[in-house]
């Protein structure tokens, strides 16, 4: 990897885009790419060594993109022809980012989220960019706790559609709607797993609030925890093997990781009285949470080898992390904010929703 | 009759090996993958009425004050949980018990909020009244009423059902 300015950040030179769409285009790619916060893009040819170069044309939102080494060799040269050029350009970006870095870039994921813009709180989805946000539930009952299947294809959610807090899940392509899971009491809070074939969440039919997994259809369930106090707010490790949840064993809650087949529950000392909304990170090292004290809520993230957590955003909650492992999404005082965790600058992505709240980034 | 029969004795084995799961304290079902033949299927919730629809009377009973993180009834709500079931008896009314949390996270809320409609059933029980005449209900941070850290009571004319 060429580390072209020092700091940090791989310099891609940008051609200017022919065709009709063609600056458009090389518009959103180039948004595309600075977000990804490990290429930083500037106009024209880069021939050194260690260089980058894009070279592209759009007509009727279709993409030609090729990425040129700095002897202009072609890495790549690939045609996007999705219907809609955003679709084609945040392809073409994450193409870059994956032949460039060798990880995974997050143009072309989804964000879903809560928000009472429309009168009744509902599951709008977003583009990773904040852009193209469409409502995708409308039946204006109560709805909560969103969450993205890897490939943005199915959504999960909590709607109180029949009177009682059921999962449903909604296939975003035709958008039909199954409810899943309605045992007695409340179903609530799925996290897909990396490899999208089950869900976690809570269910209290067998007493109280406790975290199972289970199948997709929901048809075979199991119990993962056992106590007294409520256990909530599951979310996977990237392989699977264990869970990560919230308890309120000792009062407030506190964040607790148990393996996915069951067993003793460790409780990581993250510092803070009261925890909540865990997500673990895609390289598996991190932990990031909502930590809450007397002067309020703040982004934490938990570092599994240190034991340790730190304050990344304040004032903000919901952290979701961004399918690159680098970037997390959090509501920060009414708007869904994306922060770069090793930089720590943030960009708000989307406001003006009443009542934001609940990000789910797509795997 | 003789297949209601043999689907009781297929029972007994599961019921017995769950008995034992929990008094061993060990988590149900540890160690298999719920796909396996026999494993556990969520039990699904009969239709019944939504606190919100039009044959619910709300705010009749008086709601249960919870505080904080606590899902435990507060001694000086206990009161509260007699009067609730002296007029269910009475009546011989059906009750929803929806419960509330004015705490940080959506979803803490919810399940706080059921754990302590849960509590509140579990009281109106201790008090008399059967289970099939009660059900539970969260709304987290969104109890319709007066709303936050409470449980309110729904009643419906009990007719020929129970819940």
């Amino acid at each position: 990897m060429a580390w072209g300015d020092g700091t940090g950040t791989v310099v891609v030179g940008m051609e200017d885009f022919i065709g009709g769409t063609g600056e458009t285009a090389a518009q959103v790619v180039r948004e595309d790419l600075n977000a990804s916060g490990v290429l930083r893009m500037r106009d024209g040819t880069v021939a050194s060594g260690a260089g980058w170069t894009l070279r592209g044309s759009s007509s009727a939102g279709r993409i030609d993109g090729a990425l040129l080494d700095g002897k202009g060799a072609v890495v790549f040269n690939n045609h996007y022809a999705d219907p809609d050029l955003r679709d084609n350009a945040h392809a073409f970006s994450d193409d870059v980012v994956t032949a460039i870095t060798g990880g995974r870039g997050m143009a072309g994921t989804k964000l879903a989220f809560v928000s009472g813009r429309s009168g009744a709180p509902e599951i709008y989805l977003a583009d990773s960019d904040g852009q193209r946000v469409r409502q995708v539930t409308t039946d204006r009952a109560l709805k909560g706790a969103p969450a993205l299947a890897p490939g943005s294809i199915l959504l999960a959610f909590t709607s109180w559609q029949s009177g009682f807090a059921d999962v449903v899940l909604k296939d975003l392509r035709f958008g039909t709607e199954r409810t899943v899971l309605n045992a007695p009491g409340t179903n609530s809070g799925v996290a897909f797993s990396h490899d999208g074939t089950r869900l976690a969440l809570s269910m209290s039919y067998e007493g109280n609030a406790e975290i199972y997994v289970s199948t997709l259809t929901g048809s075979r369930v199991k119990r993962v925890t056992e106590a007294r106090s409520v256990e909530f707010s599951p979310a996977w490790s990237p392989d699977g093997a264990r869970i990560v949840f919230c308890s309120d064993a000792g009062g407030a809650p506190q964040l607790f990781v148990v393996p996915r087949k069951g067993g003793d529950p460790e409780r990581l000392e993250t510092g803070y009285r009261h925890n909540t909304s865990p997500e673990w990170s895609p390289d598996g090292s991190r932990i990031a949470f909502t930590g809450r004290q007397n002067s309020g809520a703040a982004v934490m993230l938990y570092d599994l080898a240190a034991g340790k957590s730190r304050v990344l955003l304040p004032r903000a909650e919901d952290p979701t992390w961004a399918p690159d492992g680098r970037h997390l999404a959090a509501v920060q005082e009414g708007a869904l904010v994306v922060v770069d965790t090793v930089t720590g600058s943030s960009r708000t992505i989307v406001s003006g929703f009443a009542g934001l709240s609940e990000p789910a980034w797509s795997r | 009759m003789s297949m209601s029969r043999a689907l009781i004795l297929l029972a007994l084995p599961v019921l017995a090996g769950a008995l034992l799961s929990c008094a061993s304290n060990e988590v149900a079902s540890g160690g298999e993958d719920e796909t396996a033949p026999g494993m556990g299927e969520a039990p699904r919730r009969a239709v019944l009425p939504s606190y919100l629809s039009p044959e619910v009377t709300r705010g009749r009973l008086e709601g249960i004050d919870f505080g904080d993180t606590v899902w435990e009834i507060p001694e000086l709500q206990k009161e509260k949980v007699k009067a609730v079931a002296l007029y269910l008896k009475v009546r011989a009314e059906r009750v929803i018990v929806a419960g509330g949390a004015e705490v940080g996270s959506a979803e803490y809320a919810r399940q706080l909020g059921q754990q302590r409609a849960l509590a509140v059933k579990a009281a109106l029980m201790k008090e008399g009244i059967p289970a099939n005449q009660i059900v539970t209900v969260s709304y987290g941070l969104d109890l319709p009423g007066k709303g936050g850290g409470r449980v309110e009571f729904g009643t419906v004319p009990t007719g020929e059902k129970a819940f």
